[in-house]
């Protein structure tokens, strides 16, 4: 009757204790073990995503700021400027890979006829109007997240960027709606106008460009948007307006901008003529500057570097993960819950088992007299009872492992909504280069599942607890003779 | 040959700032071969007597040898182990496990060489002491009072020590059943050549021993 044998007499000869033993493990692992399965299963969801996406770091405005400087009559925005993007690539540039941004404008002609909405929307004075979006690399951010892909022709060289050449890139929609196959040359009417004060047009200035179609791209489908169809833009679809987009030199935009603005403060008679200095500097017309890193793992070298640079906090830099969390609300929200619950089920289950294995040692008080009695070694009394609990322990949390997968879809189920609590406004999805996560996508990737780690750190966790409880509960009646003990 | 010697024991309990001795300047030797009965009112320090002897408490003053080595030579736990049998007058068995368990789980303690084929020396034990091989297999809790008490002598006996001490084993039996451990215990002081120390109430006990020692007002005294 080895002290093995006795814990075995002991585990299999007392059943009620056992089972109080094994309900405790099971209940206690199943709560500890399904909370832990939903907080990991969100962060590998949130990492398989993440790899799936290019590493960008997104800078941009931060429009709740900027509200606030207006509302407290701030004139002196602090816009961010050329020598600023120069500071952080020269600062931070081992970890850019490359960056760009997009000066936008507005052309108004009717040499180009645009992909209409089925509302019959339309802009400028009878015009056709083209949003121009520019771009400073060849290979530009929509090119590089996958957003588009040139589909015939090619990219922008550097020298065309550099020199601001007419040279356009546009939809295969567009194209075929104007008859253009790359290669192409048409000319551009594109009028500058105001109004008057019977708020008539006043056309200042007709320009004409030789366009040349350098290449035709095909867009990417943006996640399903229902909420965001509705509301102010209730019936307009961004995604159709995108087809009209022409995407052109950063350089080309920057210098026509300049010139619809001295036309119009001419106009008004000179300098000024409504104008702001700022409203000069082309950046202030770029939604974002965005930083395409060489990995997505120095996010945070990156943003601390390029932010102690910059030293503007009407900017902030966005992340992937940044936008992940932000449309997986609801995910995040129930992790940080569970993960609490992980914590506290971690804590109880050392007072709660510390408190059970005590009642039981103490009812098995003349137990251990008798083997002290006896001569038997303390070390080995309390080996036997550690070994005793710890095998119902096993016990239970293996029963526990097969139950928490359960118990985590149920509580996932519960805790889970099937819609986004707020979604991504589809113009805001258009204009940023990060916002191509939806809530849809993140709860086809959410997959509970048992990983041997997670597995393992659990049944250590649980021997651990039982372990320590086991032996202060044992230690604290062990320090008496005896004599006391049996007494 | 004396077997264990006891010199100059003395043992207190502190009760506020005062020293209370319930054993006072002890002087005595046990001898193998024979059947010793402690007798005192309750309260007297028998059993505390016992426990000194049995290595189950702490000596303050004085001294206890074993075969001329002093018990402070050896760890509590080896002399209870290796050295020495006890039996309780509740018999203090492990509620959970049979007869020959109980008895085994002494083996199993024990650092003595025993033989190979311990479930068998076990059974055979038991057997002597009057436990059939079918009561040997039930859980102790279902035996009567007497044979509980046999199956402790068994477990006492089972690791082949010289030294039997004995509290009150018959303090919860019945007078026959009295009589059979009795004769338990005479036979393993001269058959057996063990030196057994029994403390008791029992004049019945003590008419049957070898010798008598009287515990009074902390001191030793032996009957003629």
């Amino acid at each position: 009757m080895n002290l093995y044998q006795r814990a075995l007499a002991s585990i299999v000869r007392r059943i009620p204790k056992t089972l109080i033993l094994l309900i405790i493990v099971l209940i206690l692992g199943n709560i500890m073990l399904s909370s832990l399965l939903i907080v990991q299963s969100v962060d590998e969801t949130k990492e398989a995503m993440l790899r799936e996406l290019p590493p960008i770091v997104s800078l941009s405005m931060d429009f709740e700021k900027y509200q606030e400087l207006l509302e407290d009559g701030v004139m002196d925005i602090p816009w961010i400027t050329f020598d600023d993007l120069e500071n952080i690539e020269r600062a931070a540039g081992k970890y850019i890979k490359s960056y760009d941004y997009s000066m936008r404008t507005g052309l108004q002609t009717d040499s180009l006829k645009r992909i209409e909405q089925e509302g019959g929307f339309s802009f400028g004075f009878g015009r056709q109007t083209f949003n121009c979006v520019g771009t400073q690399i060849p290979l530009f951010t929509a090119l590089e997240t996958g957003d588009a892909e040139i589909i015939e022709g090619r990219t922008f060289t550097q020298q065309e960027l550099e020199q601001g050449s007419p040279v356009v890139i546009m939809s295969k929609e567009l194209a075929a709606e104007n008859d253009l196959v790359v290669g192409d040359t048409f000319t551009l009417e594109c009028v500058i106008s105001t109004f008057d004060a019977n708020f008539q047009e006043v056309v200042l200035d007709t320009l004409h460009y030789d366009f040349q179609l350098i290449g035709i791209v095909q867009y990417k489908s943006m996640p399903a948007q229902e909420e965001s169809r509705g509301g102010m833009f209730g019936g307009f679809d961004f995604e159709r307006e995108r087809l009209n987009n022409l995407l052109l030199p950063n350089r080309f935009i920057r210098d026509y901008n300049t010139k619809w603005m001295e036309t119009i403060s001419n106009y008004y008679g000179g300098a000024g003529g409504g104008f702001q200095e700022a409203d000069f500097n082309p950046l202030t017309t770029v939604p974002s500057i965005n930083y395409v890193l060489n990995s997505s793992e120095e996010f945070d070298q990156f943003v601390r570097l390029a932010a102690t640079v910059l030293n503007n906090d009407l900017y902030v830099f966005t992340s992937q993960e940044d936008n992940f969390k932000n449309v997986a609300q609801p995910l995040e929200s129930m992790r940080g819950i569970l993960n609490y619950v992980f914590y506290i089920t971690l804590g109880s289950s050392v007072v709660v088992l510390a408190l059970v294995l005590f009642a039981f040692v103490r009812d098995r008080k003349k137990e251990i007299g008798i083997y002290l009695a006896l001569g038997e070694r303390k070390g080995r009394i309390i080996l036997q009872l550690i070994i005793e609990t710890v095998a119902v322990g096993v016990i239970g949390a293996a029963l526990a492992v097969t139950s928490s997968t359960y118990l985590a879809s149920v509580i996932t189920n519960f805790m889970l909504p099937t819609q986004p609590v707020e979604e991504t406004p589809a113009f805001m999805m258009m204009e940023s280069v990060l916002a191509k996560i939806d809530y849809a996508s993140i709860l086809q990737s959410f997959n509970i599942g048992l990983d041997v780690i997670t597995i393992v750190f659990f049944f250590i966790a649980i021997i651990l607890t039982i372990i320590i409880a086991q032996l202060i509960a044992s230690v604290y009646i062990l320090r008496y003779d005896p004599k006391q003990i049996m007494v | 040959m004396a077997i264990l010697t006891v010199k100059n024991l003395s043992h207190h309990y502190q009760d506020g700032d005062m020293r209370r001795y319930v054993l006072k300047d002890i002087n005595v030797s046990f001898d193998l071969g024979k059947f010793y009965a402690i007798l005192g009112q309750s309260g007297s320090g028998k059993t505390t007597f016992l426990s000194l002897l049995g290595a189950m408490d702490t000596i303050q003053e004085g001294s206890i040898e074993i075969a001329g080595t002093s018990y402070a030579e050896y760890d509590a736990n080896a002399i209870r182990r290796n050295l020495i049998g006890m039996v309780f007058q509740s018999y203090n068995l492990i509620d959970y496990m049979t007869a020959v368990e109980n008895v085994l789980v002494a083996m199993s303690i024990t650092e003595r060489e025993l033989p190979q084929d311990r479930k068998t020396v076990a059974y055979n034990l038991l057997d002597y002491l009057g436990i059939t091989r079918t009561k040997a297999d039930r859980l102790v809790t279902r035996l009567s009072g007497g044979e509980q008490q046999r199956v402790a002598i068994a477990r006492a006996l089972a690791t082949n020590v010289d030294i039997i001490l004995a509290d009150e084993p018959t303090g919860n039996v019945d007078e026959s059943t009295e009589t059979e451990i009795i004769e338990i215990f005479k036979m393993l002081a001269h058959k057996h050549n063990k030196c057994v120390v029994v403390v008791t109430h029992s004049q019945v006990v003590a008419n049957e021993a070898d010798v008598i020692l009287t515990l009074r007002k902390g001191g030793l005294t032996q009957n003629e």
